[in-house]
């Protein structure tokens, strides 16, 4: 799934030196992976798209830092969890302001009923920092070396935070 | 000792983690590739709007040096007839000794200007020390 050192690096030139061919490519690579972890991390398509939008933007309008990045991934995935954490707040106050005069509508994804509504319903009931760690790991395809790096923590830490998501989500699963 | 639950774990985690990665999730579809990749496009571009307000900083900038640069400085008394500002004095030398003729001699081998200059400032000591004595105030 990652891009051989050299050719991540050669990558990462052209789009520090603004190619479009290069951002098309960044996009065919990874952009699926992160508006999937985007959805898990958000729970909407919709706002997941639009962290990702942000993202590649940030790239394009940063792209004559690139030059210093050694993991494309690692940058790409940092980014988008502090865009989803940007998200986060900015729904949730504005959640708050709307909840001052209208109910709060359900979300699409929690009204079926198969197997994988009850998976994205058990995924959305997980702490944060579980979903993100599950997310970034199977989602992204993330190595706990490259989670440690992302969330600030130690490659250990990363790896019982995923064990314990997994087993909390088997649990809730049974029930 | 562990119970069958706990032996069964690992499998069921890696059965867990397979049904995550072949769980339904969004595709980017052609549209937003599109839009993301447009949007990409737009931020690459130069922006011309911004160079025009680099070309008009610096235009601003070089209109306040050029200001500074040719304000009126202080010129001697005769230049400063035509405005009817009172000049600035020599106060200083008023009382200082007399104009000898070895000074003059020195101002004139160092220059003709230099000398034209020493006799313009002596000029102006007498007529302020004769105006002292007659206690009026030279006209500029």
């Amino acid at each position: 799934m990652a891009l051989k050192p050299d050719l991540e690096q050669v990558l990462v030139c052209r789009l520090a030196a603004g190619d479009a061919a290069a951002y098309g490519q960044l996009y065919d690579r990874y952009a699926a992976a992160m508006l999937r972890t985007g959805t898990t991390m958000l729970g909407s398509v919709h706002d997941a798209q639009d962290a990702v939008q942000e993202v590649f933007l940030a790239v394009a309008r940063g792209r004559r830092r690139l030059a210093a990045v050694r993991n494309l991934r690692a940058y790409l995935f940092t980014a988008l969890r502090r865009q989803c954490a940007r998200q986060s707040v900015r729904r949730r106050r504005h959640a708050t302001a709307a909840a001052a005069t209208v109910q709060a509508e359900p979300t699409t994804q929690q009204q079926g009923d198969g197997p994988d509504d009850r998976l994205t319903r058990a995924l959305s009931a997980l702490p944060d920092e579980q979903r993100e760690v599950l997310t970034l790991k199977i989602d992204g395809g993330m190595t706990f070396a490259e989670l440690a790096a992302v969330l600030g923590i130690s490659p250990n830490t990363a790896a019982s935070r995923y064990r314990y998501a997994l087993a909390k989500l088997r649990a809730s699963l049974e029930t | 000792m562990d119970s069958p639950d706990e032996d069964n774990l690992p499998e069921e985690l890696r059965a867990l983690e397979d049904r995550l990665a072949r769980r339904a999730g969004p595709q980017g579809d052609e549209g937003f590739r599109r839009r993301v990749l447009d949007a990409v496009a737009r931020e690459l571009k130069p922006r011309p709007r911004r160079r025009w307000w680099a070309a008009a900083a610096a235009a601003a900038c070089l209109a306040v040096a050029a200001a500074l640069l040719l304000r009126p400085t202080d010129s001697p008394p005769a230049d400063r007839q035509s405005t009817g500002t009172q000049p600035v004095c020599p106060t200083d030398a008023v009382d200082g000794p007399a104009p000898t003729f070895t000074a003059y001699r020195e101002a004139l081998r160092q220059s003709p200007e230099k000398l034209d200059e020493m006799l313009t400032y002596h000029g102006y000591v007498l007529l302020r020390r004769s105006a002292d004595e007659q206690d009026i105030r030279p006209r500029w």
